[in-house]
C-alpha cells in the first residue's frame, strides 16, 4: 500500500470511526423516563421522595427506553428492592407461570414515513403511537397495577435487554406510607372542594354574608366553625401553578401529576387513556372496605375536578371518554352518586358529529372517547371501552340502577317514596348556572336561567343533602366530593359579584355536610381548594353610593376606600341566605393579583334584563350593564395575557371537622391529605 | 392605569398578549394582531343600537328562544318547528358574540346572552347557553376574528349541519352562513383591526 493510500485509508477509518462514535453517542441507549417519578431517577438525589402510596394501593410501573441505534428491546423486568415484580399465575401442582397479561411494550408501529422523521426521531404525529422526540426504536414498557404493602422507601429498577444481549437499566424510588391500626376509623369521608377558593374568597363571603361591626364579624360562616385549619401547598408535578386536574387528584391519590392529567402519571404515548394509573382513594377504599363514591359539582361533570375523583386520563378535555368511564368503572370506584351539569356528554350522537347531526345537543365524539389497551384491562380488571358516540349514557346509567333527575323538581320527586340506591342528576347542558343567577331565578327574575333553558336547577346544598341521603345507605361508608366549581370560574372572569355568592352557596352546602357529621361521628369533613384563583384580594370598599357608582362606571380609583375609608360594608341578607343585592352603598371592592386586562366598573356584570332577541332601545341595551371587558369602565392593565385571571401558587386554607380532624393542622402538601385520610379510613385516629 | 378614552378604546393584542398604548406621546403603529373593539367601533352594519325595522320579506327573523323547545328536556334539546323550517332559509338573528379567548379563526359563536369562553381552563366545561349559533365566517390568511361587543345582527343562510371546531372539539349544529352584506362588514372589520394603524 502506498503511503498516500495508507493516509487515505487512515483518514477514512478515522472518519468512519468518528461518525460511528457520534452516531452511537447520539443514539446511546437510555432510559428517558421511569415511572413512578422520582428525584433519584431525575437527579440522582434520593430525596425528596416524589411518589408515595398507601399499603396495597395500586399503581403502574413504566419506563421509556431508547435503545442503541439499530437495536430493539427484547425483554424487560421491573425490580423493587432488587426483586422482580412480574405477577405470576399459580396453577395446581405448584406450577408457577409469570403472567404477561398485565404487561406491555409499546413501540412505534404507525406509518414509518409519518411517525419517524428524517433525524430518526419520532414525530408524534396523528396516527402514531409515541410522542415526538424519542429515538425511532424507543419502547414504552409497562407493568400494570403493581402494589406493595411494606412501609418504607423502596428502590425501583428497570432492566431492559436489547436485541444484541446487552442491557439498559435505571433506578428510581418510591415510598409506601404505613398505616397505624387500632384507632377509631372514619367511615365516611366528605371533601368539600371550593375550586379556586383562597383565603380572600372565604373572607369576602364572610363580609358579605355576615358583616362586621367594630372590627368583629357579626357571625361566622359554617366553614369558620370547623375547629382545625391548616395550609396546603398545591404545586403540580410539572409546575408551581396547578390546574384543577392534578389539583384535585393529588388529594385523592396521594401523588403529584402533570397539569391537565387526572389519576395518571405522564407518559410517552399519544393515547390519553393508557397512561400509568394511580389508584384513587375511592377505588382503594371500595376495594378494601366496599365504600361508595359520590361526586357532586356545579360544573359540567366531565370537568377536571369531578373527573379527578374517578377517571384516569391525561387529557381532561376528553369528555366522551370521561363521562363513559364514570359508569364503566363504577365497580372499581363504587360510584353511586353523580350530580352536576354536563348533560351534553350523555346524549346519543349516532352520526359521530358528521351531518346529519342529532339536534339533541350531544357533544359526544369518537375522537375524545376511549378504548383501553389489553394490559390495562387485564391489570386493573376494567371495562375496555368502545368508541361509541351513539351511546345513550343516560339510558345506560338508568339500566345500571341509577335514578335520573333532570331538574330540581325531579330530584325531589326521586326521594318521594324512598331514597334511591343510586342517583344521576344532570341539571344543565354544561356548567350549571351560578348562584347569582339561580337565586335571581328563584326570586322571580328568570332571564338568565330561562335563556339557558334550565330554569329549575338545584342549589349545591340541595344536591349535597340528596347525595348524603343516598350514600348513607351503605353501611360500609362512603367518599363524597362536593365541588363549588364556579368560585374558580367566576374568579377567572374577575366577576366580583358572582364568585362571593358561589362561596356563600358553598358554605350552605358545608352546613349540610357538617350537620351530617354531627349526626354521624365517624365522619371526617374537609373544606379545601385545589388552588387559589385570580390572586383575589379585598382591597377596601367603595366610598360612593350604589347610585353614584352606576352614574359613573369609570370612577375607578377615586371611589376605592382603603384603610379607614373602607369602614364596614353592609349587605342585607334575604331569607334564602344570599344578599338581596350586591350593589350596595359602600360595597366591598376586590382587586386581583393575577389579573388580565379588564375594565372595572365596580358594578355587577348583569345580563340583559330584557329579551335579547328583539332589539330594544339603547338605554336598555345590555351593552351598558354587561360592561366587563367591553370598553366601559376603568381600565386596569393586567400582568397576564388573555382575558381571564389565572390560578396562583398561593397556599390555600384547609379546614377539618369530625373524626380525626386534629390531623389537619400545620402546613402540608396536598398529597399529604390523601395519606391522612387513608390513615383515618383504614387505621383510624392515632393517639 | 388609563381610562378607555385615553386608550382610544382599543387594546391591541399580539400573539394573544395585550399591549396597551399608555402614553400620549407613543405611537403604536406596528402590526399587533387582532384588536378588541369598543362598542362604538362595531360597524353599524353589524351593531344593534336601536330598535330594528323588520327584515325584508324574504328574510326570516329567528330568535334564540325559538330554536329549541324550552326548558331543555330531560333527554336533551328538541329543535322547534321554526328551526327546522328555517333550514336553508335566509334568516336574521340578533345576539351576542361569545367572547372567546383566544379569538376564533374559523367562525364565531352567537348566543342570546353575553358570555365568555376560555380555552385556557376548559373550553367545553363552559357557561354557554345550549341554544347557540355558529356564524360560519372564515377569514383570509387564518386571521383572528376580533371580539365585537354588544348586540349584533347577523343575516345569512341557516344550515342545520354539524361542524366540529378541532381546536376546542366543540360541535355546533346550527350554522349561519353570512350573506354578502354581512360578510363584507365582517371582512372590513377584520381587515381594519389587523391593518397597521396608529392609535393616539
Amino acid at each position: 500500500m502506498r503511503s498516500s493510500q495508507l493516509i487515505s485509508s487512515t483518514i477514512r477509518f478515522t472518519l468512519c470511526s468518528t461518525l460511528l462514535v457520534t452516531a452511537t453517542l447520539s443514539n446511546a441507549a437510555t432510559v428517558s423516563r421511569l415511572t413512578p417519578p422520582s428525584e433519584l431517577f431525575a437527579s440522582g438525589n434520593p430525596a425528596p421522595v416524589i411518589a408515595r402510596f398507601l399499603p396495597g394501593q395500586r399503581f403502574d410501573l413504566q419506563a421509556t427506553v431508547q435503545p442503541d441505534a439499530g437495536l430493539t428491546l427484547e425483554s424487560f423486568e421491573f425490580y423493587v428492592d432488587e426483586r422482580p415484580t412480574a405477577p405470576s399465575l399459580q396453577f395446581p401442582g405448584g406450577v408457577v407461570i409469570p403472567s404477561t397479561a398485565a404487561r406491555s411494550k409499546v413501540v412505534e408501529t404507525g406509518p414509518l414515513e409519518t411517525c419517524i422523521g428524517a433525524n430518526g426521531k419520532t414525530t408524534g404525529a396523528s396516527g402514531c403511537k409515541l410522542v415526538s422526540g424519542l429515538a425511532g426504536n424507543s419502547a414504552v414498557l409497562t407493568q400494570r397495577a403493581y402494589s406493595n404493602t411494606t412501609a418504607g422507601v423502596h428502590t425501583l429498577k428497570i432492566v431492559a435487554r436489547q436485541s444484541n444481549g446487552t442491557t439498559i437499566s435505571a433506578v428510581g424510588n418510591f415510598e409506601i406510607v404505613g398505616v397505624t391500626r387500632g384507632g377509631s376509623v372514619a367511615r365516611n369521608i366528605i371533601i368539600m372542594l371550593g375550586d379556586g377558593m383562597g383565603a380572600a374568597h372565604r373572607t369576602a363571603a364572610r363580609i358579605m354574608a355576615k358583616g362586621y361591626v367594630q372590627g368583629k364579624a357579626k357571625g361566622r360562616l359554617s366553614m369558620d366553625s370547623f375547629p382545625v385549619t391548616g395550609m396546603v401547598m398545591t404545586a403540580s408535578l410539572n409546575s408551581i401553578i396547578t390546574d384543577s386536574a392534578p389539583g384535585m387528584a393529588n388529594y385523592v391519590n396521594g401523588n403529584k401529576a402533570n397539569n391537565n392529567e387526572e389519576g395518571v402519571f405522564p407518559d410517552d404515548t399519544r393515547d390519553a387513556f393508557d397512561n400509568p394509573r394511580i389508584e384513587y382513594l375511592s377505588e382503594y377504599l371500595h376495594m378494601l372496605q366496599g365504600k361508595s363514591l359520590g361526586i357532586v359539582t356545579t360544573a359540567d361533570v366531565f370537568d377536571a375536578t369531578p373527573a379527578a375523583n374517578a377517571v384516569h386520563t391525561s387529557a381532561r378535555g376528553n369528555g366522551t371518554g370521561i363521562a363513559d368511564q364514570y359508569l364503566d368503572d363504577r365497580n372499581l370506584t363504587g360510584l353511586t352518586v353523580l350530580m352536576g351539569g354536563g348533560r351534553k356528554w350523555f346524549l346519543p350522537n349516532p352520526s359521530n358529529s358528521t351531518s346529519p347531526q342529532a339536534l339533541n345537543g350531544s357533544q359526544r365524539r369518537a375522537a375524545n372517547d376511549y378504548v383501553l389497551p389489553d394490559d390495562l384491562v387485564q391489570g386493573w380488571d376494567v371495562t375496555p371501552g368502545t368508541l361509541d358516540p351513539e351511546r345513550d349514557l343516560i339510558g345506560d346509567f338508568q339500566s345500571a340502577g341509577f335514578a335520573y333527575a333532570a331538574t330540581n323538581t325531579e330530584l325531589t320527586e326521586r326521594f318521594a317514596n324512598r331514597v334511591p340506591d343510586r342517583l344521576l342528576g344532570l341539571f344543565a347542558y354544561s356548567n350549571m348556572n351560578v348562584a347569582f343567577d339561580k337565586i335571581a331565578g328563584r326570586r322571580g327574575d328568570t332571564t338568565v336561567v330561562n335563556a339557558f333553558g334550565f330554569p329549575d336547577q338545584p342549589m349545591l346544598d340541595e344536591m349535597t343533602d340528596k347525595a348524603l341521603k343516598v350514600l348513607a345507605k351503605n353501611p360500609n361508608g362512603f367518599v363524597l366530593t362536593v365541588e363549588a366549581a364556579s368560585i374558580d370560574k367566576q374568579s377567572h372572569l374577575m366577576d366580583s359579584d358572582r364568585w362571593p355568592l358561589e362561596v356563600i352557596e358553598f358554605d350552605h352546602a358545608i352546613a349540610v355536610a357538617k350537620a351530617f357529621a354531627e349526626e354521624h361521628a365517624d365522619t371526617i369533613v374537609l373544606i379545601t381548594a385545589d388552588h387559589e384563583c385570580s390572586g383575589a384580594a379585598i382591597i377596601g370598599a367603595s366610598t360612593a353610593s350604589a347610585a353614584d357608582l352606576q352614574a359613573n362606571p369609570a370612577a375607578g380609583q377615586s371611589v376605592v376606600g382603603t384603610y379607614d375609608a373602607a369602614r364596614f360594608p353592609r349587605y342585607t341578607i334575604a331569607n334564602d341566605g344570599f344578599p338581596v343585592t350586591t350593589l350596595v352603598d359602600r360595597k366591598m371592592l376586590i382587586g386581583y393579583g393575577a389579573n388580565a386586562d379588564r375594565y372595572e366598573t365596580w358594578l355587577p356584570a348583569l345580563f340583559p334584563t330584557l329579551d335579547t332577541q328583539q332589539p330594544f332601545p339603547s338605554s336598555q341595551s345590555p351593552a351598558s350593564p354587561s360592561a366587563r371587558n367591553q370598553g366601559v369602565g376603568f381600565f386596569i392593565s393586567g400582568q397576564v395575557a388573555g382575558d381571564q385571571a389565572v390560578h396562583t401558587a398561593t397556599d390555600i386554607p384547609l379546614s377539618a371537622y369530625g373524626r380525626g380532624d386534629a390531623n389537619f393542622t400545620g402546613v402540608f402538601d396536598n398529597t399529604d391529605v390523601f395519606f391522612k385520610l387513608g390513615q383515618l379510613a383504614v387505621g383510624g385516629t392515632t393517639p | 392605569m388609563v381610562s378607555p378614552n385615553e386608550l382610544g378604546g382599543i387594546r391591541r393584542r399580539a400573539h394573544g398578549r395585550f399591549h396597551s398604548c399608555l402614553a400620549l406621546a407613543l405611537l403604536c403603529s406596528a402590526y399587533a394582531g387582532a384588536a378588541e373593539l369598543s362598542l362604538r367601533e362595531v360597524p353599524s352594519a353589524l351593531s344593534v343600537r336601536k330598535e330594528l325595522a323588520p327584515p325584508p320579506a324574504a328574510v326570516v327573523e329567528l330568535r334564540f328562544q325559538d330554536l329549541f323547545k324550552m326548558p331543555v328536556g330531560s333527554r336533551g334539546l328538541e329543535p322547534s318547528d321554526a328551526l327546522v323550517a328555517a333550514d336553508g332559509k335566509h334568516v336574521r338573528v340578533v345576539g351576542f358574540m361569545v367572547h372567546q379567548d383566544p379569538s376564533p379563526h374559523d367562525g364565531f359563536l352567537l348566543t342570546s346572552v353575553p358570555v365568555a369562553a376560555s380555552n385556557e381552563d376548559e373550553p367545553l366545561a363552559d357557561d354557554l347557553p345550549p341554544a347557540m349559533i355558529r356564524v360560519a365566517f372564515s377569514t383570509k390568511k387564518n386571521t383572528e376574528v376580533p371580539y365585537l361587543p354588544g348586540l349584533l345582527k347577523i343575516s345569512g343562510v341557516l344550515r342545520l349541519q354539524a361542524h366540529v371546531d378541532e381546536s376546542t372539539q366543540r360541535i355546533s349544529v346550527i350554522q349561519l352562513e353570512p350573506d354578502s352584506a354581512t360578510r363584507r362588514a365582517l371582512s372590513r372589520t377584520v381587515a381594519a383591526t389587523h391593518a397597521p394603524r396608529k392609535t393616539l
